[in-house]
C-alpha cells in the first residue's frame, strides 16, 4: 500500500475541517485535508446563511484572525441584512445569504490556492495509533500525520429518517461512514446521539411571490472580509431578496393530525434536538395554541431552482410534507425538489478536550466542528480555525492560541465546550457572553490583535492589523480633544449621548474638521465610547471578582486537588470529569460544593 | 459580623476557643474546630485521643497532659467528624473542670501546636456559613438568640420565620430570571418572537420585579441597638436630663449641675425591668457651644439618638411642646414641674418624683417592644438585606426610568446587571442556561 506523510491532516473538508486546513497551512507546514469522493467542500447542507446574532462576531473574529470563512461568505453572498438593526450599535450582527453552489466552488478554489495544501478525496476505513502519530488507512492509499483533526460533522454513524424511510449517511446523497468507535479505538462518545433537520426545498417556479413580504438586501451593512470594506459596500453577487410567509391552523392541524408518523414522536428517533431550532413537528406539538409560525424562504443561489423554507424543518413522511407545505400562502401549488429529513448523529464528549481542542488522553489529535455536537457553520469553522492553528502551533513548540472568555466569542465557545457536557447541539447566543458590549462585530480586529500577533505569521494581514491599530488610536485620542469653537460639549461627550447615534455624530465631527478615517474605525471608535462607561464598568466586575480570589485566572493544580483529603469524593469525581485549568473554571462546574471552592482557594491548590 | 465583606480568616488553620462563659463554673467547654488529620498534634496532651476520634459523637473520659507525667485534669472529649458538626468541619470539644487557671492552661497548650490558633470573634459561625451549615437569616436568628437580653428578642428569635423570607426571596429570584430572559430574548431571538410582544414582556416582567422589591424596602430591620434597647434622654442643655436619668436609676451617677453642658460625654446604665432588659443613655444636650470636646459629644448625642430604640424629650419647663429640632420622640418629659400627669406622649417629673411614679417610662418602652416584635405578618430583614435592599433602591429607580423612556437593549441590558448582581448577594444566583431553558420552554423560539 502507498503511503505517504503529513504534518497535519485533516478529516472532512466542511466549514470546520475547511478553516482549519487554510490556517495550519499558512504555518508553512505539510498539510492534508482528506474529504469524501462525493461530497462538496464546505457545503450548506442547512440553511444558506452565514452569520447571525453572536454568529456574525465570530465570522468577523474568525476574519481578523486570518480565517477565511468571511471572505468566502463575501465571494458568495446575495443579501445582507443586519440583525438588531433597532436596537442600538452594540448590539448588532450581520448575516449573509449565500450562493451555496458558489460558497462550495469558491471555498475550493481558495484551498487549491493555499501553498503546502493538498486536497484528498477518499474515505477512511481505519485510524492506527502509530508512537505519537497517526497511520490513516483509506482503499488505495495510507497516510501517516503527526497531527490528526477529525472534522466529520454529522457523519459519524450518521442515520437519515424521513417518516418511516430510513438510510446510513450524515446528508441526503452522500456514503455513510463507520463510527467513531469502529475506526478509532478509545475515543470517548456521548452516550445520548443528537439530531437535526432540516426542511423540504421548493422549487422557485412554484412559488406565488406575489403573496409574499418581501424582504430587500440592506446596502448599508458591511461585508465580513476585511480586504472587501469600502464605503460602498460593493458586492461580489447579484443582491437578490428574501420572502416572509406564515404558517396557519391548517398546515399545523395536518402536522398535528399525523402525530404518529413523525419519527420524532413515535420513538423512531431517540437523539437529542436543539431546543432553539425546533422541527415543526416540534412547534405543533409543544406549543399547541399557537398556529403562526413564519417561514421564511431563502433562495439557494442564483442558478439554483431551489428555495429553503426556514422555519419548517420535518422529518414526516413525504405525502404529509407535501400537504402541509400546500396550506402555506404563497406556497399552494409548492413543488418539493427535495424533502425534508432528520439525521441523528454520534457526538464526542467534549469534555475530554483540552483548550486547543487536542484529545486529553490521546494527543495530537483534535476534535472541531459539528462531530463536538454543535450547530452552526460559523461555530464549526471558529473551532476548525482553533485546532487547526493550534496543531501548527504545538507542533513548532510554540505557545497554543487559547482566546479568553472575556474578548471573544470563540472563547466563550471553547471554554463552554471543554468544561461542560452537552444535552443538546450548542449554539452560541449573545446571552453565553458576560461583556457583550465589548465584544462586538465593530471591533472585533482590535479584540483579535494580540491573538493574531501571537501566532507570529507574517501576512497581508498582519499589515492591514498594524495600520488599522495606529488608524484607531489616533481617532480614540482625537475623540478627547474640544470640538471646534463655540461647543461647550466635547466630542468625546456628545457621542454617549443615549439619544444620538454615536457614528453618525462622529461622522460629522469629522466632515467639519475635513478629517478623512476609515468607515470601520469611525464605527468602531463611535460604539467604543458611547458605551465606554459601561464596558469599563463590567471589566472592573471582572477584575474586582478576579482579585477577590486573587486565583481566579490562575492556574489550579488538578493532581493535588484530586489527591487532597479535603475534598469529597463525589467532588473529586466531578472535578476529574471537567478537568478545569484556572480557579475559574473550577467554580462554574455544575454541583461542586461551595466549601470545596473554598478549600481549593483556601490551600491555594 | 459583616458576611458580605469576607473577613480575612484562614481557613488552613485549626482554630480553638472556649466556648462557655469565662470563671468558675462546674464546666468549661473548649471547641476544636478544623481537619481530623490535624488533632493527631493533640495527642502529645491527649493520649488517649485516637480512641475519641474512633469513636465519633461518644463522650469519653481522658486526661489531659500537662506533660510527659503531670496531668492537668481529666476531661470529656467528644468528636464531631465533618460535615455533621457545628461548623461542618471536624470538630472535638473538650469540656474541662470550670476552673480558669486549668482551661487558660490549656488554651495556652493549644496554642503552641503548629497551625493551631485561637478563633476570632464569630470565626465557629463564619465556618460554619462558609460550610453551608447555616444560612445568613439562621445565622441573624443564631446571632438574636445568644445576643438576647431580652424574653420577647428570645421569643422573637424562635419567630423568625425562615419560610417567609425563603419564599419572599424566591419570588425576586423567579422574577428576576423572568426579566432576564425577556431581556435575552429581544436580543438573541428577535426574528423568532414578536418585538412589541417581547418589549411587553420586558416591561411587565420588571414591573412584577420592581412591584416585590418595593413591597421589601418597606420592611423593618432588626437593628443590632434593639438587642438591648436603648432609652435615649435627650434635649437641650440644662433641661434636666441627667436629673431623670439618676432618678430612673435611684442612684446620682451623672454629675448633676446647673451649669450647662455638664454632660459632656454620653452616661449609660444598663437596667432591668420586669424581664426586659434596657440600656438607659443620658446624652450631652444640644446648644452652640465652640467648646471642641462638647461639641463631640453633642455629635455622638445625635449619633445615638438616630439609633436609639426609645426617645425622651426632656424639656424646661417654661418652653413650649414642640418637636426638638424636628426629631421624633417617643415620649415627651417636662422637667421640675410639680405634677407627674401622664397621658400616652406627654408627662412630667420633677426630682423629688420617686422610681414608681416614674416606671411608666420603662412601661412605655416595654409596650413598644412588644408592639414592634408582634407585628403579624411583617417580615424582619436581618440588617444585611436591609443594607443591600437600601443599595438596591436608587439602581431601581434609575432602571425603572430607563425602562419607561425605552432605552436602548443594550444599555438596559448592563443597567439590569448592577441590579443582578445585587439581588444574587440575598437570593440565589441563576445561571444562563436556567434563563435560556424558561425561554425555550415558554415561547417557541427557532426558524
Amino acid at each position: 500500500m502507498k503511503l505517504e506523510t503529513y504534518d497535519i491532516l485533516i478529516l472532512g473538508a466542511g466549514h470546520a475541517g475547511s478553516e482549519a486546513a487554510h490556517i495550519a497551512a499558512s504555518f508553512n507546514l505539510r498539510v492534508g485535508l482528506l474529504t469524501l469522493p462525493d461530497v462538496p467542500i464546505a457545503s450548506a447542507p442547512c440553511n444558506p446563511s452565514i452569520g447571525g446574532v453572536g454568529k456574525g462576531q465570530v465570522v468577523r473574529e474568525i476574519d481578523a484572525l486570518g480565517g477565511i470563512m468571511g471572505k468566502i461568505a463575501d465571494l458568495s453572498g446575495i443579501q445582507y441584512r443586519t440583525l438588531n438593526e433597532s436596537k442600538g450599535a452594540a448590539l448588532q450582527s450581520t448575516r449573509v445569504q449565500i450562493d451555496k453552489d458558489i460558497y462550495a466552488k469558491k471555498m475550493e478554489e481558495e484551498l487549491q490556492k493555499v501553498k503546502n495544501l493538498s486536497i484528498i478525496r477518499a474515505k477512511v476505513k481505519k485510524i492506527h495509533r502509530i508512537e505519537s502519530e497517526y497511520l490513516i488507512e483509506t482503499e488505495a492509499w495510507s497516510y501517516r500525520t503527526k497531527r490528526l483533526i477529525v472534522t466529520t460533522g454529522t457523519f459519524l454513524n450518521g442515520v437519515l429518517h424521513c417518516g418511516s424511510e430510513v438510510a446510513e449517511g450524515g446528508r441526503i446523497g452522500a456514503d455513510p461512514t463507520d463510527g467513531l468507535s469502529q475506526i478509532f479505538e478509545g475515543i470517548q462518545i456521548l452516550e445520548t446521539r443528537f439530531k437535526t433537520g432540516t426542511p423540504p426545498r421548493i422549487n422557485k417556479d412554484s412559488i406565488n411571490f406575489q403573496k409574499l413580504e418581501i424582504q430587500p438586501s440592506d446596502d448599508l451593512v458591511n461585508n465580513f472580509h476585511w480586504n472587501h470594506y469600502s464605503s460602498k459596500n460593493d458586492r461580489n453577487l447579484l443582491q437578490v431578496p428574501c420572502y416572509l410567509t406564515y404558517t396557519n391552523k391548517d398546515t399545523l392541524s395536518i402536522v398535528r393530525e399525523n402525530k404518529e408518523k413523525s419519527p420524532m414522536y413515535n420513538g423512531q428517533i431517540r437523539a437529542t434536538g436543539a431546543r432553539y431550532c425546533p422541527s415543526l413537528e416540534d412547534k405543533a406539538y409543544r406549543y399547541v395554541d399557537k398556529n403562526i409560525h413564519h417561514v421564511f424562504l431563502e433562495p439557494e443561489g442564483l442558478e439554483l431552482n431551489t428555495y429553503y423554507p426556514s422555519g419548517i424543518s420535518t422529518s414526516l413522511p413525504k405525502e404529509i410534507q407535501q400537504k402541509f407545505v400546500r396550506t402555506i400562502s404563497g406556497l399552494e401549488d409548492a413543488i418539493i425538489e427535495q424533502y425534508g429529513y432528520a439525521v441523528e448523529y454520534d457526538v464526542v464528549d467534549t469534555t475530554q478536550l483540552d483548550f486547543t481542542l487536542q484529545m486529553r488522553n490521546l494527543p495530537g489529535l483534535y476534535f472541531a466542528g459539528q462531530v463536538n455536537g454543535t450547530s452552526g457553520y460559523e461555530e464549526a469553522a471558529g473551532q476548525g480555525f482553533i485546532a487547526g492553528a493550534n496543531a501548527a502551533l504545538s507542533l513548532l513548540e510554540k505557545d497554543p492560541l487559547i482566546l479568553s472568555r472575556h474578548d471573544s466569542y470563540i472563547g466563550v465557545m471553547i471554554e463552554d465546550l471543554v468544561t461542560e457536557k452537552r444535552d443538546e447541539p450548542y449554539r452560541l447566543f449573545s446571552a453565553r457572553c458576560e461583556n457583550r458590549l465589548m465584544m462586538r462585530e465593530d471591533n472585533s480586529f482590535t479584540r483579535m490583535y494580540s491573538y493574531r500577533k501571537k501566532m507570529e505569521l507574517n501576512d497581508q494581514i498582519d499589515h492591514y492589523h498594524e495600520s488599522r491599530r495606529i488608524e484607531v488610536e489616533i481617532l480614540q485620542n482625537l475623540i478627547d480633544v474640544k470640538t471646534s469653537a463655540g461647543d461647550t460639549l466635547r466630542i468625546g461627550e456628545v457621542l454617549k449621548q443615549p439619544t444620538l447615534d454615536p457614528v453618525v455624530e462622529l461622522q460629522k465631527f469629522l466632515e467639519a474638521a475635513d478629517l478623512n478615517f476609515r468607515m470601520d474605525v469611525v464605527r468602531e471608535v463611535a460604539i467604543s465610547q458611547k458605551y465606554a462607561g459601561y464596558i469599563a464598568k463590567a471589566n472592573v466586575d471582572h477584575a474586582r471578582s478576579n482579585s477577590k480570589t486573587n486565583l481566579k485566572i490562575s492556574a489550579i493544580n488538578l493532581e493535588k486537588i484530586l489527591k487532597s483529603n479535603n475534598i469529597s469524593f463525589e467532588c473529586k469525581q466531578r472535578i476529574s470529569q471537567y478537568r478545569p485549568q484556572t480557579f475559574e473554571q473550577l467554580q462554574k462546574i455544575p454541583g461542586l460544593r461551595p466549601v470545596t471552592v473554598a478549600v481549593i482557594a483556601a490551600e491555594r491548590i | 459580623m459583616d458576611f458580605n465583606e469576607l473577613p480575612n480568616f484562614d481557613l488552613r488553620h485549626t482554630i480553638f476557643a472556649l466556648i462557655t462563659p469565662p470563671g468558675t463554673s462546674a464546666v468549661a467547654v473548649v471547641r476544636i474546630s478544623g481537619k481530623r488529620a490535624n488533632f493527631y498534634s493533640l495527642c502529645a496532651y491527649i493520649p488517649k485521643l485516637p480512641d475519641c476520634l474512633n469513636h465519633p459523637r461518644k463522650s469519653l473520659l481522658v486526661d489531659f497532659f500537662k506533660n510527659n507525667s503531670i496531668i492537668l485534669d481529666n476531661v470529656l472529649a467528644v468528636y464531631f467528624p465533618s460535615p455533621a458538626s457545628f461548623t461542618g468541619e471536624d470538630v472535638l470539644e473538650i469540656s474541662f473542670h470550670g476552673n480558669m487557671l486549668i482551661v487558660e492552661q490549656a488554651l495556652a497548650m493549644l496554642s503552641c501546636i503548629e497551625n493551631f490558633r485561637h478563633a476570632l470573634p464569630g470565626e465557629f459561625s463564619f465556618r460554619a456559613f462558609r460550610n453551608g451549615k447555616m444560612d445568613l437569616l439562621e445565622l441573624e436568628r443564631l446571632s438574636i438568640r445568644l445576643n438576647a437580653k431580652s424574653e420577647t428578642m428570645l421569643d422573637f428569635a424562635s419567630r423568625l420565620n425562615k419560610v417567609d423570607l425563603n419564599e419572599i426571596l424566591m419570588t425576586l429570584r423567579i422574577n428576576s430570571m423572568r426579566h432576564r430572559a425577556a431581556i435575552e430574548m429581544l436580543i438573541d431571538f428577535s426574528e423568532d418572537v414578536d418585538e412589541e410582544h417581547t418589549f411587553l414582556e420586558i416591561c411587565s416582567t420588571w414591573n412584577n420585579l420592581y412591584h416585590a422589591l418595593s413591597k421589601l424596602f418597606r420592611h423593618n430591620t432588626i437593628g443590632k441597638s434593639w438587642f438591648i434597647p436603648q432609652i435615649v434622654l435627650f434635649g437641650q442643655t440644662n433641661a434636666g436630663k441627667s436629673t431623670l436619668f439618676n432618678l430612673l436609676l435611684q442612684e446620682k451617677r451623672s454629675i448633676v449641675s446647673s451649669i450647662p453642658g455638664t454632660t459632656r460625654d454620653y452616661v449609660s446604665q444598663t437596667v432591668n425591668f420586669e424581664g426586659e432588659t434596657f440600656e438607659l443613655i443620658d446624652t450631652a444636650g444640644i446648644r452652640d457651644s465652640q467648646d471642641i470636646i462638647e461639641q463631640e459629644g453633642m455629635d455622638r448625642s445625635r449619633k445615638l439618638l438616630e439609633d436609639s430604640f426609645f426617645k425622651i424629650l426632656v424639656m424646661p419647663p417654661d418652653s413650649k411642646n414642640q418637636d426638638f429640632e424636628g426629631r421624633k420622640f417617643d415620649l415627651l418629659l417636662e422637667s421640675f414641674s410639680k405634677e407627674t400627669v401622664i397621658n400616652e406622649k406627654i408627662g412630667r417629673f420633677n426630682k423629688d418624683s420617686g422610681f414608681e411614679e416614674l416606671s411608666f417610662v420603662f412601661k412605655l418602652a416595654k409596650r413598644k417592644l412588644k408592639d414592634a416584635f408582634s407585628g403579624g405578618e411583617e417580615v424582619y430583614l436581618a440588617q444585611k438585606f436591609k443594607n443591600i435592599l437600601e443599595s438596591l433602591k436608587p439602581y431601581c429607580h434609575t432602571y425603572d426610568s430607563y425602562i419607561k423612556n425605552k432605552y436602548d437593549i443594550a444599555i438596559l441590558d448592563q443597567e439590569f446587571r448592577s441590579i443582578e448582581t445585587l439581588l444574587q448577594k440575598i437570593s440565589a444566583d441563576y445561571e444562563v442556561n436556567e434563563v435560556m431553558n424558561y425561554i425555550f420552554s415558554n415561547f417557541c423560539i427557532g426558524k
